[in-house]
């Protein structure tokens, strides 16, 4: 065994490369890494909650990152929900010795995703074992929390699957609810909220107030107050774990009848459906959620800027087509090809009742 | 030009492994030639040489004196084969080789193969190997490494690249020896050509080499053939080039240290790190806090010890304080964490109790592991809801603990609450450790052995670790090179890390309170740091120590499921494909329960690789043993499977979920010399003998409605077998003994029930020692070496096996409990009541009838196995027998099959029931109260 003393910035620099890219070129911030370093933490100690995972990698990157508590300059609550939307992380509901059921993480199986030329790398392996063998590993073009094989890569499905990845197809991965009218979500939600049981008393939820912009969606989050009365889309907290997603009735502050979410299927991401209801609640009050457009750095290239966090099946499509991006005022960033545009703030359109801002809108 | 003749080969051969034997002897004496290293093109010449053998062969003769092109030729089939039968592979390339006579043929081969080891000091089978698989052994050996076992050997060296050192890749029995006991996910084929290590570290060495290097072990056109070989599959490829770069840069490192000190190798640090170290925990369930236990797997003690891997695999074990038996072979799995009902009472002591008292290398080894550490035992709120246990009983000031005990706790000088424990027989109290520890706080911990962590904070530092338990204690994977951050609230100057073995200073960093090191070319074990923080006044004035752990190299084949959402594991691992088909290894999936999983069930041919057929179904999660084995009934009774299972070599269950992905368990046939296969044709089902020895086997065929009654059967190589009405079939070669259950040929109707139910007819003999041990050997030849061929022979084979239980009842529990026998066997209604009074006279032996049997139905109700209960009651409550003799009754009762009619302790124990047969009466009524669900209150039948 050799100790050998770093300095801080030899030992980011040691990190990074461990991780597999240019210690000179990127620290620990960089978006890559960061989802390197966080699927790395998740293959050691999965299943985990979001919170385990987030203290895991918060303690090892201290004195090594600038304020890694600081969730603006180091997103990693952001890199975790990213990948979990992305398929490299699994979120299910387990229960542990006959207790409540709680929400962790688990790995996806290593697989791809054919969409054109493109193939997508999703899952990851347990126990630190490498996603693809070394010499292989050069084959992985990292773009944000999206691995994809770089292009000339030659590689057949078969070869793929000898290299222990399963494929999944392009229509599962993108796999999205039942496009309708909002009127009918929120319909669904509300006949479910009728026919719950009372409440019983539930203090300190935090609901998504949709008499706010949309523009703005941390600012939308407030606590209950007594003027409080009708549906909303809610967190509730719990003695042990993450609070809970929940559509909730309330009157006069109080919440009277409650449904937790995933209330569509099991193994739905709870915030997936509560996003979605969101989105229906905003377009039914006239305030549909939005998203800005900007031209790119280059020709022919445009980037889509999320105001309001997309579920889970929003967000894979446009890791396919389009190159994850820092945050600019936005909650996701998106560069896209130009010709791509329409198609995509269709799709938001039919989905979530999504509109573009237009220059001048105020955000 | 014409094609060179036979003799013209042979010359050219000879002269070719003349000068390679000169070759090898000027670097390596001594050292073996293959006959694949014949240095013949594989475009051109090769072919031609095949050409000429093959015309040889449809001669009247096989020539002796141009046995080299022979050598040649079978090492090249022996390269290219895949699957399980090596002769119908160079039959079918060497067109009326069968002509010659199999037997004088394939010796007239092995011959060859011997003057070839004579003549040139060619590689020489040895072994198991050799002694069984006499006539293929050779051809394979000298094939170096079939393309079958390429990828096998790939992975295994990726996968042990970052344990290898520079003395392992000079020491090649050493390598091989070590990548065989990796070798237990392989093929069978690959797991018998590891046997012969010595052979295996030869090739490993020689496939390690550097791009642009040589061996003196291989030629190089050898090894460049295997290299462009494994190459055609790219994961393969990329396998061998990592282990191969792994390698050089090893090798590159020893000789640069060899220069630069000399070349003496330093000591290596003691070895205490292997332990298996159970983790404990508390967490927060519906009815309080509740400890946990996760007992990790004892692959890795399997690992360093290969001959406890069968104990491993094939036992039950307890933990203490949990409730219930965990599976069969379940020690090979991480299991847990499992609620603690009772905190366990042994302290220092192994929490894992192994079932099976005859699993006596096991037993002392287990005795090492998982022990309970000595109590109080602390923990420390990791996050709401959860506390890990610190074995170091290190507190840091402002963090939340739980401290467990016998008795009620109280810590002097800091405010603490006791907690409500679910977990009976100890107490708990909660505390947070003041941010400033005053002297009385700090002595109230330290009575209870809880210390104050030192002003020196270590930990893990850049990437997560593969484990930490948040205090002075963290793991890596082999090959990392782990990073340690060491924080300090004071001024330090300089800062000194030691090792058993070697110390490092260096100045702190100017203004930092941090400072980062890195550990590297650590090998598997553990390692204890000692840090000394130098104040400028040169004094130290704080220390603190930090356990690394670098964890054995991963295993990339068996890792896949362990943390997906979807897992499925196999009760006991590795499971042969007569285990799993029949049902005695179970599956167990576990993900989100009531989501609902598809299984496919697929029978392949490994030659080939082709699915046979294939069956598909599905079930909600979880799926428990039992209820796989309930799936697992309704795909035995599809004649689709069954009808092909005899003949397939490879059985895959595919379990799926679109969301939670898959996961699948392999299960292939032994590569043993002598076995079965079995198929069906328009004559009814049959059976073909498989046969890799030299010798001529003496076949036996046993009625299933006459079951001890073998008669010889003439048998020519190629010939199938049939027993129209069913029954067994034995091969015996020496020692060797393979042996299949084959089903009647029905036609139909009426038939096939009476054909398939049929009431086997046993003469069991006197009330001896002898004749209970004739009754095992026949049950062990019925259950324990004869396999079934399908799903109807499987019944038939149940059928003779208990009446062949129940005639052993009969014999040694008198003739009163042989009536009782019979109407057990018959499934007679009545038999509640007669089972109580059959099992004594004395009101003693009834009393511990009616309390067995009510015990065992509440375990039973409770979902714990009742099988220890037998042995408790006799040998601990009763003390009728010793624990030991006890056992064995109750496995002479359940499952005669299982046992050595030579073993002492079995005839002491056979003695024993003879004497004493109430001990043997009652252990049956136990086996027959599980099946019957008997209630001994009513007497009853439920």
């Amino acid at each position: 065994m050799r100790i050998v003393h770093l300095s801080a910035d030899h030992a980011v620099a040691a990190v990074v490369e461990s991780l597999g890219f240019d210690g000179t070129a990127a620290d620990l911030t960089a978006p890559e890494v960061l989802a390197s370093a966080v699927r790395r933490a998740a293959s050691f100690m999965c299943p985990a909650t979001p919170r385990q995972l987030v203290a895991a990698v918060r303690g090892s990157v201290a004195g090594l990152v600038k304020d890694p508590d600081d969730e603006a300059s180091f997103p990693l609550r952001a890199t975790i929900d990213s990948l979990a939307a992305y398929g490299d992380l699994i979120e299910a509901p387990v229960s542990t010795d006959g207790g409540p059921e709680q929400r962790v993480l688990f790995l996806a199986e290593p697989a791809f995703v054919m969409l054109g030329n493109t193939v997508l790398l999703i899952g990851v392996r347990a126990d630190g074992v490498p996603y693809l063998s070394g010499t292989m590993r050069e084959l992985i073009e990292h773009d944000g929390h999206v691995r994809r094989l770089a292009a000339g890569h030659e590689l057949t499905v078969k070869d793929l699957e000898a290299l222990g990845l399963r494929e999944v197809s392009a229509a599962q991965w993108l796999a999205h609810p039942p496009l309708g009218d909002a009127g009918d979500l929120v319909a669904d939600y509300d006949r479910r909220l009728a026919t719950a049981g009372q409440a019983g008393t539930i203090d300190d939820c935090t609901i998504l107030d949709g008499s706010t912009s949309p523009t703005y969606y941390r600012g939308r989050w407030r606590a209950l107050s007594s003027k409080d009365s009708g549906n909303y889309v809610a967190r509730r907290p719990v003695a042990f774990g993450a609070p809970l997603w929940c559509y909730v009735q309330v009157a006069h502050g109080r919440v009277q009848r409650l449904v937790d979410l995933p209330a569509q299927a099991r193994l739905n991401r709870a915030c997936d459906e509560a996003w979605r209801l969101q989105a229906a609640i905003d377009e039914l009050r006239g305030t549909p959620q939005v998203v800005r457009v900007e031209r790119g750095n280059r020709d022919g290239v445009v980037v889509l800027h999320l105001l309001s966090p997309p579920p889970a099946w929003a967000q894979r499509r446009l890791d396919a087509i389009g190159r994850p991006l820092p945050r600019k005022r936005s909650l996701l960033s998106y560069a896209l090809r130009e010709i791509e545009i329409e198609a995509e703030l269709d799709f938001l359109q039919t989905s979530l009742w999504t509109v573009r801002l237009r220059d001048g809108d105020p955000t | 030009m014409t094609a060179p003749s036979l003799a013209a080969w042979q010359e050219r051969l000879e002269g070719h492994f003349v000068d390679l034997r000169a070759q090898r002897d000027a670097v390596r004496p001594g050292s073996p030639l293959f006959a694949l290293e014949h240095g013949l093109s594989l475009d051109e010449e090769l072919p031609q040489l095949q050409l000429a053998v093959r015309r040889a062969v449809e001669g009247p003769g096989l020539p002796r004196s141009a046995g080299l092109p022979f050598v040649v030729y079978a090492a090249e089939v022996g390269y290219r084969y895949r699957g399980d039968e090596f002769w119908p592979v160079f039959e079918e390339a060497t067109p009326r080789w069968t002509s010659h006579g199999i037997d004088y043929a394939r010796r007239f081969i092995r011959h060859r193969f011997e003057e070839f080891a004579d003549a040139y000091v060619g590689a020489r089978i040895s072994g198991r190997w050799a002694l069984w698989f006499k006539n293929i052994a050779w051809p394979i050996t000298h094939a170096v490494l079939p393309t079958d076992l390429q990828r096998h050997l790939a992975r295994l060296l990726y996968d042990y690249r970052t344990a290898l050192t520079a003395d392992l890749l000079d020491d090649h029995a050493a390598l091989g020896e070590r990548l065989a006991r990796r070798s237990y996910d392989t093929s069978a084929r690959f797991r018998k050509f590891a046997e012969n290590t010595e052979l295996l570290g030869l090739v490993a060495a020689a496939l390690l080499v550097g791009e642009d290097e040589e061996t003196p072990l291989l030629t190089s056109a050898v090894l460049q053939r295997i290299v462009a070989d494994l190459s055609k599959e790219r994961q393969a490829g990329a396998w061998l080039l990592d282990a191969k770069r792994a390698a050089v840069r090893i090798r590159r490192k020893g000789w640069m240290q060899g220069a630069s000190t000399g070349g003496a190798p330093r000591p290596a640090p003691a070895d205490a790190s292997r332990q298996i170290e159970a983790s404990l925990s508390l967490r927060r369930t519906g009815d309080g806090w509740k400890g946990y236990v996760l007992i990790p797997s004892y692959e890795s003690l399997a690992r360093r010890v290969p001959s406890v891997r069968p104990e491993l695999e094939r036992t039950r074990y307890r933990v203490r304080g949990v409730r219930g038996t965990q599976s069969t072979g379940a020690l090979m799995y991480d299991r847990g964490p499992m609620p603690l009902d009772q905190w366990p009472a042994a302290e220092g002591q192994t929490l894992v109790e192994i079932e099976d008292s005859s699993a006596t290398q096991a037993m002392n080894l287990v005795a090492d592991h998982c022990r309970l550490p000595h109590g109080p035992w602390l923990f420390r709120c990791s996050e709401p809801g959860v506390a890990l246990e610190v074995r170091t009983r290190v507190v840091r000031p402002g963090a939340d603990y739980i401290l467990v005990s016998r008795t009620l706790s109280e810590i002097e000088g800091v405010a603490f609450d006791c907690l409500g424990l679910a977990t009976e027989d100890v107490h708990a109290i909660a505390f947070t450790v003041p941010s400033i520890v005053d002297q009385a706080a700090r002595d109230g911990l330290l009575a209870l052995g809880i210390s104050i962590a030192p002003e020196v904070g270590i930990r893990p530092a850049g990437l997560v670790p593969a484990a930490w338990d948040g205090e002075g204690t963290a793991e890596w994977n082999a090959g990392e090179s782990p990073m340690l951050a060491i924080r300090s609230s004071y001024a330090v100057s300089r800062c000194i890390i030691s090792t058993e073995i070697e110390a490092r200073e260096f100045n702190w960093p100017p203004d930092a309170d941090t400072a980062f090191v890195q550990l590297t070319d650590l090998s598997p074990g553990r390692q204890v740091l000692e840090i000394a923080l130098l104040g400028y006044d040169g004094a130290p004035f704080t220390h603190g120590t930090f356990r690394v752990r670098v964890r054995e190299p991963v295993d990339s084949s068996t890792s896949a499921s362990a943390r997906q959402g979807l897992q499925v594991m196999s009760f006991p691992p590795h499971p042969t494909l007569i285990d799993l088909w029949s049902g005695s290894s179970r599956l167990e999936v576990t993900g989100p329960s009531g989501e609902r999983v598809q299984f496919e069930v697929t029978l392949t041919s490994l030659g080939g690789g082709k699915p046979l057929s294939r069956a598909t179904f599905s079930s909600l999660l979880p799926v428990s043993e039992e209820r796989w084995s309930q799936l697992l009934r309704g795909v035995q009774g599809s004649n689709q499977l069954d009808s092909v299972v005899g003949d397939s070599e490879e059985m895959v269950v595919l379990v799926s979920h679109a969301a939670l992905g898959s996961s699948e368990v392999r299960a292939g046939r032994p590569f043993e010399p002598l076995r079965w296969a079995a198929g069906r044709d328009k004559a009814g089902p049959f059976a073909r003998l498989i046969n890799h020895t030299a010798e001529r086997p003496v076949i036996t065929s046993f009625p299933a409605d006459h079951p001890a009654k073998g008669e010889p059967v003439s048998y020519g190589e190629e010939d199938l077998l049939r027993l129209e009405r069913g029954g067994l079939i034995l091969a015996t070669c020496g020692e060797l003994q393979a042996a299949i259950v084959v089903p009647p040929h029905v036609r139909g109707g009426l038939d096939a029930l009476g054909l398939l139910n049929v009431r086997p007819s046993l003469q069991t003999g006197p009330r001896t020692v002898d004749s209970v041990r004739r009754c095992i050997s026949l049950a062990r030849l019925w259950g324990g070496i004869a396999v079934p061929a399908d799903g109807s022979a499987a019944h038939l084979q149940t059928r003779v096996l208990d009446a062949i239980r129940s005639g052993l009842g009969g014999l040694i529990g008198g003739k009163y409990w042989s009536d009782v026998e019979h109407h057990l066997l018959d499934g007679d209604a009545s038999t509640a009541d007669l089972l109580f009074s059959g099992v004594g006279t004395s009101g003693e032996e009834r009393r511990i009838a009616e309390d067995l049997v009510n015990r065992c139905r509440a375990q039973m109700v409770a979902g714990s196995s009742p099988r220890n209960l037998y042995v408790d009651a006799i040998a601990t409550e009763h003390g009728w027998l010793p624990h030991s003799l006890a056992g064995l009754i109750a496995r002479l009762a359940r499952a005669p099959e299982t046992l050595d009619v030579d073993d002492g302790h079995v005839i002491k124990a056979i003695e024993a029931a003879l004497k004493r047969p109430a001990t043997f009466r009652l252990a049956r009524l136990l086996v027959a109260s599980e099946s019957m669900n008997l209630d001994a209150r009513s007497g009853t039948d439920r």
